[in-house]
């Protein structure tokens, strides 16, 4: 966290194309022990299933500190579930149909959710990048993140959660265009970054023996700034 | 023919309502001691363990022992080897013949 505020009291500091924004990424996370414990439920009958795909949303701060190093600081949290859902109750279905004035057939499919598996993880990152190009500015770098996460899984009549904090790392390659309009007169900027994040963190309960949360994959990333 | 139309949605309706069944999860809740039961198909050395939700074998219910082919039954006191409550959650019951798992039962432990 202090070096992330740090990167972003320099950015803020140097004034030149500091720009600030959200972004939002899908990675393909290796989660290899809930793949293996999915397989287990499944095997022992629950047709549990899991997410391919792992969302991240957050808030990123960007400026160059020179011609060609461009820091970037970010806050983002990704999500990963795996669900065994319930058969579809016609019964029920109906009723909430029907209850809602229509609304329920709208919305809802019937099945609902039995077993319920949520990984978390809040991403503090910093990284420095090189500038390859002008604009669109392409920049390939990297640089360590600060994970904190959290597995929850929820049954009928339990709920059990365990956390724990660890490091990682990311690195990718990233294209910023400045767009040419704005919001509000201030410079709009979009860019994508493609790469790999490092993030596996084993969690330190009682029982959780060796298990770790991994996010660890390969992602695309897109996002959307505002240039002071 | 007015009434038919009246009747026939109700009708209709009736007979969905009533097709809608309780419903039945596959796995065992376990609020006490919990008996499971496995079948294997030869005979040979047995293992059962029980697992928590991380993977984490909580308990040894059975350990190399020689079973002949057939239904079986082991029973979980919901205690971990040391004699702790391991706490509420989802848990497997594994059983492993010569080595290879044959069998998994999941259970939701809810302790009263």
């Amino acid at each position: 966290m202090t070096v992330l505020v740090s990167i972003l009291s320099l950015l803020v500091i140097q004034g030149s194309s500091f720009r600030i924004g959200f972004t939002f990424d899908g990675g393909f996370p290796g989660m290899s022990d809930e793949k293996d414990f999915a397989d287990l439920l499944t095997e022992g009958g629950l047709d549990f299933k899991l997410d391919n795909i792992a969302w991240t949303g957050g808030v990123e701060a960007l400026g160059d500190i020179s011609e060609t190093i461009r820091l970037r600081g970010s806050v983002s949290v990704s999500r990963f579930n795996g669900t065994y859902e319930d058969n579809y109750d016609p019964g029920g279905y109906i009723l909430i149909g029907i209850l809602t004035g229509g609304l329920g057939f709208l919305l809802g499919s019937g099945n609902s959710d039995v077993v319920s598996l949520e990984d978390r993880s809040m991403n503090i990152e910093a990284a420095a990048y090189y500038k390859l190009t002008g604009n669109p500015a392409i920049s390939i770098g990297g640089g360590p993140s600060v994970l904190m996460v959290e597995r929850s899984m929820n049954t009928p009549n339990t709920s059990t959660s365990d956390a724990a904090t660890g490091m990682g790392f990311n690195a990718g390659l990233r294209i910023d265009q400045e767009s040419g309009g704005g919001f509000l007169g201030i410079p709009l900027v979009f860019a994508a970054e493609g790469g790999y994040r490092h993030c596996s963190v084993k969690l330190d309960g009682d029982y959780t023996g060796d298990f770790s949360v991994d996010f660890s994959g390969f992602f695309v990333k897109i996002g959307t700034y505002l240039k002071f | 023919m007015k009434r038919c139309f009246v009747l026939l949605p109700g009708v209709v309706l009736l007979v969905l309502l009533t097709s809608c069944t309780d419903t039945s999860y596959p796995f065992i809740v376990a609020t006490d001691a919990v008996d499971v039961n496995y079948t294997i198909d030869a005979d040979g050395t047995v293992d059962v363990m029980v697992e928590n939700s991380y993977m984490v074998t909580v308990r040894s219910l059975l350990s190399s022992a020689a079973q002949e082919a057939g239904q079986h039954m082991v029973t979980w006191d919901l205690l971990d080897e040391g004699g702790d409550y391991p706490g509420d959650g989802l848990y497997t019951v594994e059983v492993y013949l010569d080595g290879e798992r044959v069998f998994v039962q999941v259970l939701e432990v809810n302790r009263q």
